[in-house]
């Protein structure tokens, strides 16, 4: 895996509600942008972009039980502010189908549009630097899934971090039984609950994600870099449409 | 892919949940998901999972479908449950159920719920410029994944993905890709084209009767 699916009911409710209020804040900047160009043929681009992504990320590839994202491919073409937009619908779409939570569609479109935005300026100032594509290509996805999955990575951190006590604020609870039917709690009584309990292990997890991600980095790196070049020699300057 | 047969069951069925009101489904649907969310008892979570999947056959959906088709989040949650182990093995079901319980219920609203009514539904709420890019995304889906099974084939016909041969299977799912997203934005262009020709304004007029209770 490139970057991580995150579930809903796993992270804290203020964390997935704060990826949403980015998201809308990311949209908003670049709000005057998609007023100006929303009679241009960008909106089926973005359209026929987001469907690619969607097929691709639906397929697994059998014997490694991994799919490709083609985020960079998509941001190297549509350019930041569309990608951000395209991500946020790919997300919405594939919480349709399980395909990572509906709550935490903010977060996951953070993720993914870090990497298509990160893997466009990489791509961008590699091409001038190497003088083949396909090396511009791979060393830019793999660079931006990298940094994508360490941000998946901070996100997870910080929602399993006990913030309270690591700044020295709130007040702690003494464990209680309860012995109501339903039990409902509030961000702050979570938190303080935890700390009566083993905390969740980072280390355990940093290792799993890094062990499997680092395989799909170099999978997903050569892909793009195959794409890059098949549309650069089939189709010149498509990668400087931007 | 599951989107093509979630939009077959949703488009197909005629049972109660099928002409419930999309609106109202969707509120539903994330009440629902608020419910599991907050609940942290695995009983209570079992109960609400034994409600989704008997709506499911209410429903007369394809129950093991329907079933397997959820399961797939879990492996992202697996990778949280395990690490969350420190917690004791309740914490590790309430993890897994409730993932198991948010895509039950989204794949429940999908599989009952035409997308075009969806999208409409959520026009109330997201702006409309938004809610078309929604509309032409679902529609390049379908032309793109009928695109994309001729490609398949051909790149079976090819030697398909083959780990004896991991250079030329990757050189040949590039140039499928490759080929896909060169087919992907030709189209979009003559879609572009067609669309300016019947005078498009940047939205898309969609029939709200159809998501209603007499839509048939």
């Amino acid at each position: 895996m490139s970057h991580i699916h995150l579930p809903d009911g796993i992270l804290p409710v203020w964390l997935w509600v704060l990826g949403w209020v980015l998201l809308a804040g990311l949209l908003f900047i670049f709000k005057g942008q998609f007023q100006r160009e929303r009679f241009s043929s960008k909106i089926p681009l973005l359209a026929m972009f987001a469907a690619v992504m969607v097929i691709s990320m639906s397929l697994e590839i059998v014997p490694l039980f991994y799919h490709i994202n083609l985020s960079v491919v998509s941001g190297i073409i549509l350019g930041p502010a569309w990608f951000i937009l395209c991500s946020f619908v790919v997300n919405l779409i594939l919480a349709s189908f399980g395909h990572g939570g509906i709550t935490v569609v903010g977060l996951n479109s953070l993720v993914i549009s870090a990497e298509g935005v990160l893997g466009y300026f990489m791509f961008k100032a590699l091409r001038r630097i190497l003088k083949k594509i396909s090396w511009a290509g791979f060393v830019s996805t793999f660079l931006s899934l990298l940094l994508s999955t360490f941000l998946a990575l901070g996100i997870v951190a910080i929602g399993k971090t006990d913030l309270s006590s690591a700044f020295g604020i709130g007040h702690k609870l003494q464990p209680e039984k309860s012995t109501a039917l339903l039990k409902f709690e509030t961000g702050e009584q979570e938190t303080h609950k935890q700390e009566a309990l083993p905390q969740f292990d980072f280390r355990k997890f940093l290792f799993l994600v890094l062990a499997f991600g680092s395989v799909g980095w170099v999978l997903e790196g050569l892909i793009t870099s195959g794409i890059l070049s098949y549309l650069n020699k089939v189709k010149p300057g498509i990668l400087e449409r931007e | 892919m599951d989107l093509a047969y979630l939009d077959y069951l949703a488009t197909g069925g005629k049972s109660f949940l099928h002409r419930f009101p999309a609106g109202l489904k969707i509120i539903l649907a994330l009440t629902l998901i608020g419910f599991i969310i907050l609940i942290k008892q695995v009983l209570f979570m079992v109960i609400i999972l034994a409600f989704l999947y008997s709506l499911i056959l209410l429903s007369r959906l394809p129950f093991i479908k329907i079933f397997l088709i959820s399961l797939y989040p879990l492996i992202f949650a697996l990778i949280f449950a395990y690490a969350s182990l420190g917690r004791g093995w309740e914490w590790f079901f309430i993890i897994l159920l409730r993932v198991l319980g948010t895509a039950t219920t989204m794949i429940l609203l999908f599989s009952s719920t035409p997308y075009p009514c969806i999208f409409a539904s959520l026009g109330k709420v997201f702006p409309e410029f938004l809610i078309t890019v929604f509309f032409m995304t679902y529609r390049s889906i379908f032309i793109l994944f009928s695109i994309f099974e001729n490609i398949r084939t051909g790149f079976r016909l090819r030697g398909g993905f083959q780990l004896k041969h991991p250079k030329r299977s990757l050189s040949n799912f590039a140039k499928a890709f490759g080929y896909l997203i060169l087919k992907g934005m030709d189209d979009s262009q003559r879609f572009y084209e067609g669309l300016k020709l019947r005078g498009f304004q940047g939205k898309i007029e969609h029939n709200r009767r159809y998501c209603t209770w007499n839509r048939r």
